[in-house]
């Protein structure tokens, strides 16, 4: 199980209305749009931004997608600079 | 020539003769700016030829000619729109979305729309049924504030529309119609003046409404969620990737602060009254 954290040079923003977690890279200057599908994101969201670290099951869970959109998800926020592996 | 739209000056050279009335027809009431123009534009035939075959004219910001040529005949559409151009490629101090924007009671609403979304045809409704009109083009945002901007423009009507409002209100200002420009036919409407221009001031935005025309379509309401709303404004922005961190966390505080909703109507009364009742308070 992958551990990451927010890249240094990223921000998030969390919706107030728990519709999901905009998130923006000053590296590649995309921008994510991460859908909430599943309530567990708001209860974790209580302190309105990203927990310091998270788990791959941590995005599983709060996205509510399967094992392969989960891979090209993680592969994809990492190569666009959103996130960081935490060892 | 300069034309002042408020928030930027335009020192305009017109090497036709043709375009000077248009323009005096629109930004003559405009008091001559108290700064130097910001931009330095020109209308001109792109080659001698040009003025005299198949007579076309082209859009230059000083040296830069970024669109192709168009017919003599739609310079002044070409100079419109050669000035949102100029807007949207260099103001970089402010978030500059796509939308129009109307203001009543000090409470600004700014619609964000694709073009064929009615978009025009509701701006130019409401900003002469009493409503202040701050931009049919471009919203512009103030990047510590979050405040709506006004700019001195004209309304860009396309096709069906222009007659239409020209019936509803038939003692209008309007420009010639230019015919089968690449949006179609296309007529500028003088839709305030400089007096009551002057009267507006930078407002904070209550309500983000994407509208949608739906010919013979009742009012349909939908809320839009917080991200839904972040996505789609986003996109809208003309400087969001220039702007990078800053127009993310403004595009964060309007969206969180703002009644978000995506509307399709078929009669710009039911509108109107949804945003006079509904949305100011």
């Amino acid at each position: 199980m992958n551990k990451y954290r927010l890249h240094p040079k990223a921000s998030n923003a969390v919706m107030d209305d728990e519709s999901g977690i905009a998130l923006y890279s000053e590296c590649s200057g995309r921008s994510a749009f991460l859908k909430n599908q599943h309530q567990k994101l708001a209860i974790e969201m209580v302190s309105n931004k990203l927990p310091d670290t998270f788990s791959s099951i941590d995005m599983q869970s709060w996205l509510n997608i399967d094992n392969e959109e989960l891979l090209k998800l993680e592969n994809w926020l990492v190569e666009n600079r959103f996130i960081v592996k935490h060892s | 020539m300069v034309v002042n739209t408020g928030l930027y000056a335009f020192n305009v050279t017109c090497a036709h003769r043709q375009i000077t009335p248009t323009v005096n027809s629109i930004y003559g009431d405009a008091t001559p700016p108290n700064t130097p123009a910001d931009f330095e534009i020109k209308v001109a035939s792109p080659s001698f030829t040009r003025r005299f075959f198949r007579p076309q004219v082209s859009f230059y910001c000083d040296q830069h000619s970024p669109f192709k040529p168009l017919p003599l005949a739609q310079a002044y559409a070409l100079l419109e729109w050669g000035m949102n151009w100029c807007i949207a490629t260099h103001d970089h101090t402010r978030l500059l979305v796509h939308a129009a924007v109307l203001v009543k009671n000090n409470q600004a609403i700014i619609f964000p729309a694709a073009p064929g979304s009615g978009k025009s045809t509701l701006t130019a409704y409401l900003a002469m049924s009493g409503w202040n009109l701050y931009s049919d083009e471009m919203a512009i945002i103030d990047l510590e504030s979050g405040f709506v901007s006004p700019l001195y423009r004209p309304v860009c009507l396309k096709n069906n529309s222009i007659d239409l409002v020209k019936q509803w209100f038939p003692e209008s200002v309007f420009t010639s119609t230019w015919k089968d420009t690449h949006k179609g036919d296309v007529a500028h409407l003088k839709a305030s003046s400089w007096k009551q221009y002057i009267q507006c001031k930078p407002t904070e935005i209550v309500a983000v409404i994407f509208p949608k025309f739906v010919a013979n379509s009742d009012l349909k309401i939908y809320s839009l969620d917080q991200l839904q709303a972040f996505e789609t404004l986003s996109k809208n922005a003309f400087n969001y990737g220039v702007l990078g961190n800053l127009g993310f966390k403004m595009v964060d505080k309007i969206i969180k602060r703002a009644a978000l909703f995506e509307i399709e109507f078929g009669e710009l009364c039911d509108v109107q009254a949804f945003l006079s009742e509904d949305i100011i308070r």
